[in-house]
């Protein structure tokens, strides 16, 4: 799985690189640039916040291109490597991008607490966090990192199924079937959850949820919900990664 | 003794096309079987099936009396009809990928097949030539010591003195006590290595038996027998 993982880095190194040093030069012009115009911090605020949203989501791009990749190459299907090592390979890969930027973050937060900005941006009511009232605070330092993972292992084993479909069919146009199969998939999971298990959410695929209206709402989800949400998406992740190594093996047609 | 590749009655289709069809074979350790057959007669996809590539519709294929799996990948070295290699790789690279990924790769016969093909380390992989890219393939089958080597079409597009080049390697750097399979359609530069042939046609053996009583039998050499037979067909 480690060995799969280094190979994909070598292969994504100058994309990876290249990317990351973007990101942090938006990131510094926004900032630095930003001060120079006289932007408003919350203006600043709300693109900085977005700069990271289309960080993530190229990240799950590479991530999701990276699996593609994998499971239909000769050069890494003829491996001697249970099909399961590569989706687990590509969940490294998520995470370690993924910490990544949450190290950046972290950093840029840490920088916006020393500066006052972070209360300059609550005095502007730009940032609101609702939801974790009740929560104490070890429960935010565990409840937090584990529903951003659980929200991540979720998506993702949905996101290889969906890429493990479509790379198995023999269609035209089968990236559209797989990206409808994907949203028809959340749809489905979210209106379960809703019917069965007391609303957890209505988005795509459950999590974070980010609203960008005229204040940067930030809702974490799932922290207050039942054990029996988590039991049903548990048996979700375990179908969806059990039904991709299935088509991985039988299935997905090798380049 | 088991056989290192056993195929009993397999069957494979893509969609309505036949690729093989009750398909049964067997290859013995320390042989070298040229797998012959015109295009789209069902070699690559045979060869697919026994590197565990693609999964049969029905019958059985056996590796060493095992099904095929992560074990027999790791015994069996396929060199496929296109490159391997991924795109970003130099051939220090691939050959390291190699190294990291099977228990079985020989660092030392390696290099001695990087001197003998002409090849680089620090070449990239793709901007090589046709032949060049070939040798490369074979140099990353052979630099493992495997128990059964799948070579499909080794020399196809590549000139003749390339051709005699990679067969001159084939034979120099194969492990003696395993079995080779080699799949092709141009047969006279290559029938001298065979110890045995098999000759494929509409996914179906049409002609299987030792080479050297082949050509006795028959007074041709296994080109001209070849010729004639898919002549009739």
């Amino acid at each position: 799985m480690l060995r799969l993982l280094k190979y994909d880095l070598k292969r994504d190194m100058f994309m990876l690189l290249g990317g990351g040093a973007a990101i942090v030069l938006l990131l510094l012009a926004i900032e630095i640039g930003g001060r120079y115009w006289s932007m408003e911090a919350d203006v600043r605020f709300v693109l900085t916040v977005l700069t990271y949203f289309f960080a993530g989501g190229g990240m799950l791009v590479i991530v999701c291109t990276s699996f593609r990749k994998n499971i239909g190459s000769i050069s890494r299907r003829l491996l001697p490597v249970h099909s399961w090592t590569y989706i687990a390979s590509a969940g490294l890969y998520a995470l370690l991008t993924g910490i990544c930027l949450l190290v950046l973050g972290i950093g840029q937060l840490f920088y916006y607490w020393q500066s006052g900005l972070w209360e300059e941006l609550k005095g502007l009511g730009a940032v609101n966090i609702k939801g974790l009232e009740w929560l104490t605070p070890p429960l935010i330092w565990l409840g937090i990192p584990f529903t951003l993972l659980w929200a991540v292992i979720l998506g993702l084993s949905a996101l290889f199924l969906a890429i493990t479909l479509t790379e198995s069919l023999r269609v035209k146009a089968r990236s559209l079937v797989g990206v409808f199969l994907f949203f028809a998939m959340g749809s489905l999971l979210s209106w379960i959850e809703n019917a069965f298990f007391g609303g957890r959410g209505t988005q795509a695929i459950p999590g974070i949820r980010v609203e960008s209206q005229s204040v940067m709402d930030l809702r974490i989800q799932g922290l207050d919900a039942g054990w029996a949400a988590f039991v049903f998406e548990a048996v979700v992740v375990v179908l969806c990664i059990w039904l991709t190594i299935k088509l991985i093996d039988r299935r997905v047609q090798i380049k | 003794m088991v056989p290192l590749l056993e195929l009993q009655s397999v069957s494979k289709a893509y969609g309505k096309k036949t690729a093989l069809l009750d398909l049964s074979l067997s290859v013995e350790p320390g042989r070298i079987v040229g797998l012959l057959g015109s295009n789209g007669s069902g070699k690559s996809t045979l060869m697919q099936i026994a590197a565990g590539l693609l999964h049969p519709d029905s019958g059985s294929v056996r590796i060493r009396g095992q099904l095929p799996g992560v074990r027999t990948k790791g015994a069996v070295s396929f060199m496929p009809d296109r490159p391997q290699f991924e795109s970003w790789m130099t051939i220090g690279d691939a050959l390291d990928f190699q190294r990291d990924f099977f228990a079985d790769y020989d660092a030392d016969k390696a290099r001695r097949m990087l001197d003998f093909m002409k090849l680089s380390r620090r070449d990239k992989a793709f901007s090589l030539s046709k032949g060049m890219g070939e040798r490369l393939q074979l140099t990353l089958a052979l630099s493992r010591k495997a128990s059964l080597y799948l070579l499909d079409e080794p020399i196809g597009g590549v000139d003749p003195v390339a051709r005699d080049h990679i067969l001159d390697a084939l034979v120099e750097f194969y492990e003696e006590e395993s079995s080779v399979v080699v799949s092709t359609h141009l047969i006279s530069d290559i029938e001298r290595i065979f110890d045995e042939i098999v000759m494929i046609q509409g996914g179906s053996v049409i002609m299987q038996g030792d080479a050297e009583q082949l050509r006795m039998a028959s007074g041709k050499s296994i080109d001209q027998l070849f010729k004639e037979v898919y002549a009739e067909c």
